[in-house]
């Protein structure tokens, strides 16, 4: 297997890690199945890594092991330099995460209240939270679909408020499962581009998908889940194009 | 402070969420105005028996003990049945994703079902006045340490529920179950001193019954506060204890869930 970005030193914290996602030997299984078996990924800050694989190749719960929601049986995992078992508290501190389940969002409320709701939680006041709740679905093109409950919207748009939830606090690593899924051609584009202002901003960012290619244009490196196992695809234009900028 | 946002926060959702189906509150007070009306006329035979002998009337003793219970039960009971609706919608792993302490979520599912059975309790018992409950003497102080302190660990016992809701996907039914226990024996509808000895031993180690006891004289009875210390100060062992456990129990059971990966299952 080749990794491009090799960790000079284990990082301390958010200050001095290199790598937004670092892991290590990384294992998972569920009553005796392995789902995930010795995963290394090294993702630079700043950059989107995009992981594809089939169903049930364990592209989920190796989110969800970054996002701290599921424990990890062996090896390491280090997001914004925090670590996933001991540091978990802070790693939280520093995501953003969209889970593949459009009923993580509160169906009888309005889309903005589910922001407010969230962001009050984790601490914004509620300037903040308009601020940025408006800047968002904008950019997602969700401003008047919002101010309706979230169980009559389309799979589509609740994939978009979830992102933009995943966003709201300016997070340090985005973790999102399978985003693109309902999403029309307005709204892969308005994703892609506010993916890419993010990115630019310094977000790093991991985007599992079952189907890697309709993801590549905005990815910095890809790689491919099967079985397990993590295997770096080949160099792509999406790479190329990502490495060639100035 | 962080768990008051985060209480008010969900409190503010959770209303939001009932005011969508409208009748909740409106059935909540006629269901409990209604059960209180029947001990009205359950009184006038008691109080003609034994109870006549006490310087209180029966109906004012079970509305006391009656509304103070059906305060304590949806804070206890309403963790556990928030946990499991937060666990069957989805959302019970995003919350678990989010830079929270998992004591003051368990905190936070309580506080909608504590908020709407005080207001429920606050008209029933405006309903209940023109029947014959008069309160003549309100030792303030008294009654709210009693409330404040109880529901701590009435919520402390919610916690519980909701730790074995997150790990084995019930705990409602077993927390409803102790709950009934709990009333029964701590003098919700008579005086413990009707109960056989050895349950009266029992009684005295439910918090509730401290708390019965310290309402009533706060309430129903002029007695100096000093009287009351004693309930206090077991009430207060028992807040000290139970809530810091609660807190451990939950984040176990969140460990344990995180290392299955059953947060999202149900």
């Amino acid at each position: 297997m080749n990794f491009p970005h090799r960790r000079a030193r284990p990082s301390q914290n958010s200050n001095s890690a290199p790598y937004g996602i670092e892991v290590e030997g990384l294992s998972k299984a569920f009553r005796g199945r392995s789902v995930l078996s010795n995963i290394e990924l090294l993702v630079p800050r700043g950059s989107i890594a995009v992981v594809e694989g089939d169903n049930g190749a364990g592209k989920t719960t190796l989110l969800r092991i970054l996002a701290t929601v599921v424990s990890p049986d062996g090896g390491t995992a280090r997001v914004d330099g925090f670590d996933v078992r001991s540091q978990s508290l802070d790693v939280r501190r520093s995501i953003g995460v969209g889970f593949a389940n459009e009923r993580s969002l509160y169906w009888r409320i309005n889309g903005f209240e589910n922001l407010e709701l969230f962001g009050k939680i984790v601490g914004l006041s509620r300037a903040v939270i308009q601020r940025r709740s408006s800047r968002l679905l904008e950019a997602l093109e969700m401003t008047e679909v919002a101010s309706g409950r979230v169980a009559q919207m389309s799979t589509g748009q609740r994939q978009r408020l979830m992102i933009a939830r995943a966003l709201l606090t300016n997070p340090k690593v985005l973790l999102l499962d399978e985003p693109l899924r309902g999403l029309d051609e307005d709204g892969l584009r308005a994703f892609f581009g506010l993916m890419t202002t993010s990115s630019d901003g310094g977000l790093t960012s991991l985007i599992t998908a079952p189907i890697v290619d309709e993801v590549l244009s905005i990815a910095s490196a890809a790689y491919r889940l099967e079985k397990g196992t993590l295997q770096t695809m080949p160099s792509t234009k999406a790479v190329e194009t990502k490495e060639s900028r100035p | 402070m962080s768990v008051v946002r985060i209480v008010m926060a969900t409190a503010q959702k959770d209303f939001r969420t009932a005011v969508s189906y409208r009748v909740g509150f409106v059935t909540s007070v006629i269901a409990a105005f209604w059960g209180l009306l029947a001990f009205r006329f359950v009184s006038k035979l008691v109080n003609s028996g034994q109870f006549s002998g006490s310087t209180t009337s029966y109906f004012k003793f079970t509305v006391v003990g009656i509304l103070f219970a059906s305060i304590l039960e949806p804070t206890a009971v309403g963790t556990s049945i928030s946990a499991r609706n937060e666990q069957v919608q989805g959302t019970l792993e995003y919350l678990a994703s989010l830079p929270v302490r998992r004591i003051y979520l368990g905190l936070s599912w309580s506080a909608y079902g504590f908020i709407q059975s005080v207001l429920v309790a606050a008209v029933v018992i405006l309903l209940t006045l023109p029947i014959g409950f008069g309160v003549s003497h309100v030792d303030a102080p008294v009654v709210i340490a009693v409330v404040v302190l109880t529901v701590i660990v009435f919520a402390a016992v919610g916690n519980f529920g909701a730790a074995l809701v997150i790990v084995i996907q019930q705990g409602v039914p077993l927390v409803t179950g102790i709950l009934s226990i709990i009333g029964v024996l701590s003098g919700t509808l008579f005086p413990i001193s009707e109960l056989p000895r050895w349950l009266q031993v029992v009684a005295h180690l439910s918090p509730l019954t401290y708390a019965l006891e310290a309402l009533r004289s706060a309430l129903l009875s002029h007695q100096p506060p000093t009287s009351y210390g004693h309930d206090l100060l077991l009430l207060t062992g028992f807040a000290i204890v139970l809530l810091p456990l609660s807190a451990w129990g939950l984040e176990q059971a969140f460990r344990i869930a995180q290392r299955r990966g059953s947060l999202s299952t149900f």
